[in-house]
């Protein structure tokens, strides 16, 4: 399965919730479902902008995790 | 015509379906007195009245919950799947239950009356297209439920 790490990359970076979705256009709702690993798929567009914005790759916010 | 939300069609309907699943229940509670008043009895064939007036209870009440959820804005849920379902058993029962006062009517009472045996004979087509249909229409409303779930889960 694709585990979303964004809460960490957030963490590195320092970055609130609030000012990561403020900065993405999107509600702070969506951010929650996307780091809770509750999305069913992330757009090239907010991926592409979650990198921009965390000065990171799309490697260090999603991993393949194998289920048992 | 406004047809979801607050003012919506929807709503009317719903009150509509409510007097007619309240009216159906007080009916067949007192039908056998009304009987008695008018000098009638249930005899075999009408006691078929009761099952079939339950299921027909049931597809209402299914159908209350529907226009619920289309007052409430939210007509694609997997709770509508379940109650389209649900009012398709109903009417699959239905179905049944005229063919079984088909069966009884011509085997046996042996009432060969052809406006019954066609009443009767239609009856069960028409409640076996309508278990259909809204087995059909219950895919329907599962699919676009996921459909509106992964389009809302992608961010």
């Amino acid at each position: 399965m694709i585990v979303v790490n964004l809460d960490v990359m957030m963490a590195k970076r320092k970055i609130s919730s609030q000012e990561l979705a403020e900065k993405l256009g999107i509600t702070p709702a969506n951010l929650s479902i996307l780091k809770t690993n509750k999305g069913k798929a992330i757009r090239f567009s907010t991926l592409d902008k979650i990198c921009e914005i965390l000065n990171c790759t799309p490697g260090d916010i999603l991993e393949y995790k194998v289920t048992l | 015509m406004k047809i979801l939300g607050e003012n919506g069609i929807g709503k009317f309907l719903k009150i509509f379906l409510q007097i007619c699943f309240f009216g159906g229940t007080i009916l067949l509670i007192i039908l056998p007195f009304i009987l008695q008043i008018v000098g009638l009895h249930l005899n075999a064939t009408a006691y078929i009245i009761y099952p079939n007036g339950i299921a027909l209870l049931v597809i209402v009440y299914q159908f209350i919950g529907l226009f619920d959820s289309l007052k409430s804005n939210n007509p694609f849920c997997l709770e509508n799947t379940k109650r389209l379902k649900r009012a398709g058993v109903a009417s699959l029962i239905e179905a049944v239950l005229w063919l079984l006062d088909l069966l009884v009517q011509t085997i046996l009472v042996k009432s060969f009356e052809p406006v019954i045996i066609l009443v009767l004979i239609f009856m069960f087509i028409l409640f076996i297209g309508v278990s259909i249909a809204l087995y059909i229409l219950a895919e329907l409303i599962r699919q676009a439920t996921t459909y509106k779930e992964e389009n809302e889960l992608t961010i």
